[in-house]
């Protein structure tokens, strides 16, 4: 499995993963994101998409639980730059509109402001 | 039909009243009361115009008028100007009885001898009455019939495909002239989930509404068994069961012809039950199909299919009698064997169309072609292009997933078409991955099927637990974390089956090259 970089910025994580995110990596991406969220010193989690080129439900799901973990700590999720087949994965099932996505920094702090 | 359901017309009886003699004429009116109006000619040129013009019930005439006789009117009412409906009453003075019986040969109702008394003429024309009112009835009930039968023929019309059949990866051509309003025939072209497509022609004995009824249990039947996975023997045998049932006791029969073409095993299975021989080209090759067993609806049969071999590129021609049964000449028909011969020359052709084979036969006899039975026939034609290949790996998530990746890259579809099959292909493989075996594993196979530039289809194979697809499958609420995977499926594919086969489950994905449309975002209802 490719690597997941995890980059503490401040408030914010950056965690950046290079491959696709489909129903046989999310298991290992879920425990590799345990570590994560016991680390209690950031408020925020960009997670950076760019490199990410392909997205099952399983992937949508994984992001969803990411979301789900984040609000109920206070937190916030924020999906950066993903490509526009990503996006289209998310459009298709009515997700698009559902998590926070940034394409650039000022984005990324205006999320963070709402 | 109750003789109170037919409105009869309460206008008056209008009669043409022709003889130059007014005295007569005279007569003639005062026989008849306020039911009748009269208009009245002295001329029998003059009357014809005047019956041209106008529209009359009764024309009541003597024997000579003035420039030409009665002979001559009735000649000209009965003969060119087609009217058989007029009621046409002469008056007689001397003409012999060779005479009278010259008008009645030539289609006058009545004669009547003078001098005759007021009642006399009163009553004729009673007569009159009640067969202009037996007209009326007639003719209101043919019309409901033909109302009716319009009626059945228009269902009728729905029951058969609708012009430009559309299998992906074939070429159909289909031709379908029903000699009535209501036909017997029937003719079909079905695609399977398995990916074979079904092809029939049926012929019922006889025409009209029986005729039309028949076939439509027929085609009942064939799509009922098809819908429900029903193999053709099965299908044949439920098509004869039912016939049976219900028209086993009646002179009714059917013969019908019935294959699967499997484009990508290049095999065709068949039945034939009484039907005029099927023919394949195969290469430069035409072979002969003729029947297995006798036609339905008259006593218990057995069916086993045949198998023959059907490589991409191949055609099957199937056709009813009507195309071989009409008058070369007075007296001889075409015949089968010398229909055989022109089909069997047109379907070598590299492309076949239907409309050659129909300009041959016009060239065949010594006129025209005259069908009086209905004309069905169908082309069913394999691309050439078709190819196949199989992967197959444990269903583990790593290993599936890279299978996913070979036979999605091994198509070679443009890039957005590519990416959206491989993601529905990716769903379909995990819930395999997920659901199929539980801890004690298996396999997982998919069969690709593809036509470049037409249509890809993958089977996706496993031998694990059976999987029930749910009736909707619409999205979960957005925070719930999984359950939109078959949602996926059934938007990015044009076609989705499951089925259960041999002890396999089987998921059916088919998408057409030019139906790509990845991007645009669904309002589905909510689980």
């Amino acid at each position: 499995m490719p690597e997941l970089s995890v980059d503490p910025r401040g408030t914010e994580v950056w965690v950046r993963y290079d491959g696709e995110i489909t129903f046989d990596v999310v298991d290992e991406l879920k425990g590799r994101m345990e570590s994560v969220f016991e680390d209690r010193s950031w408020k925020n989690i960009i997670f950076d998409l760019e490199p990410v080129e392909f997205l099952d439900s399983s992937g949508i799901g994984f992001f969803v639980i990411l979301n789900n973990r984040c609000l109920q700590s206070g937190r916030k999720l924020i999906l950066f730059r993903p490509r526009p087949q990503l996006r289209k994965t998310l459009a298709l099932v009515n997700m698009l509109h559902f998590f926070c996505i940034a394409d650039d920094q000022d984005d990324v702090d205006a999320n963070l402001l709402d | 039909m109750a003789q109170q359901d037919l409105e009869l017309s309460q206008d008056p009886i209008r009669v043409l009243l022709v003889d130059p003699d007014p005295v007569l004429r005279r007569l003639v009116r005062h026989a008849l009361d306020e039911r009748f109006v009269v208009e009245e000619q002295t001329d029998g040129f003059d009357a014809l115009d005047v019956y041209l013009e106008q529209r009359f019930d009764v024309v009541v005439m003597g024997e000579r008028l003035g420039s030409c006789d009665a002979q001559r009117v009735v000649d000209y009412i009965r003969g060119q100007a087609n009217d058989s409906r007029t009621f046409l009453l002469v008056l007689l003075w001397d003409l012999s009885p060779s005479g009278e019986f010259a008008l009645l040969h030539a289609g006058a109702n009545d004669c009547l001898r003078m001098p005759f008394h007021r009642e006399i003429v009163r009553s004729r024309m009673e007569v009159a009455l009640r067969h202009i009112r037996m007209t009326q009835q007639l003719e209101q009930a043919y019309m409901r019939i033909e109302t009716q039968m319009r009626t059945v023929a228009a269902l009728q019309k729905k029951l058969v495909p609708a012009s430009g059949l559309d299998v992906p990866g074939f070429r159909v051509r289909h031709l379908y002239e029903p000699s009535g309003l209501a036909s017997g025939d029937y003719y079909d072209c079905l695609t399977l989930p398995s990916g074979e497509v079904r092809v029939v022609v049926a012929d019922v004995s006889g025409h009209g509404a029986r005729a039309a009824f028949v076939m439509a249990m027929v085609r009942t039947v064939v799509r009922a068994g098809t819908a429900r996975g029903a193999s053709i023997e099965r299908i044949l045998a439920a098509t004869n069961t039912q016939l049976l049932e219900t028209v086993g006791d009646e002179p009714d029969f059917v013969t019908i012809f019935l294959a699967d073409i499997n484009p990508t095993q290049g095999q065709l299975r068949y039945l034939n039950a009484g039907h005029c021989p099927g023919l394949v080209r195969v290469g430069d090759q035409v072979l002969h199909l003729p029947a297995l067993t006798p036609m339905l609806g008259f006593f218990p049969l057995e069916f086993c299919a045949k198998e023959c071999s059907f490589p991409p590129g191949s055609g099957l021609f199937l056709y009813t009698d009507g195309l071989y049964e009409w008058e070369i000449e007075p007296g001889q028909q075409l015949g089968i064997d010398r229909f055989l011969e022109l089909a069997t020359a047109v379907v070598q052709e590299p492309m076949v169309y239907l409309d050659a084979l129909m300009r041959r036969l016009e060239e065949t006899g010594e006129m025209p072609p005259v069908f009086t039975d209905d004309l069905t026939a169908l082309w069913v034609e394999s691309d050439a292009a078709w190819q196949a290949f199989t992967l197959r790996t444990m269903a583990t998530p790593r290993q599936v997933r890279e299978l996913v990746r070979h036979a999605v890259h091994g198509v070679g579809m443009p890039p957005e078409m590519a990416a959206a099959v491989e993601l529905a292909l990716v769903e379909a493989c995990a819930n395999v991955v997920r659901h199929a075996y539980g801890d004690a594993g298996g396999e997982v196979e998919v069969r690709v099927a593809v036509v470049p530039g037409a249509l890809v289809r993958f089977q996706v194979v496993d031998w694990g637990r059976s999987f029930d697809p749910p009736e909707r499958w619409g999205l979960p609420e957005e925070n719930v974390t999984s359950g939109r995977g078959l949602f996926l499926i059934h938007t990015l594919m044009d076609q989705v089956h499951y089925g259960r086969l041999e002890g396999a489950n089987v998921l059916t994905l088919e998408k057409r090259w030019e139906a790509v449309d990845a991007g645009t975002e669904r309002r589905p209802p909510r689980n």
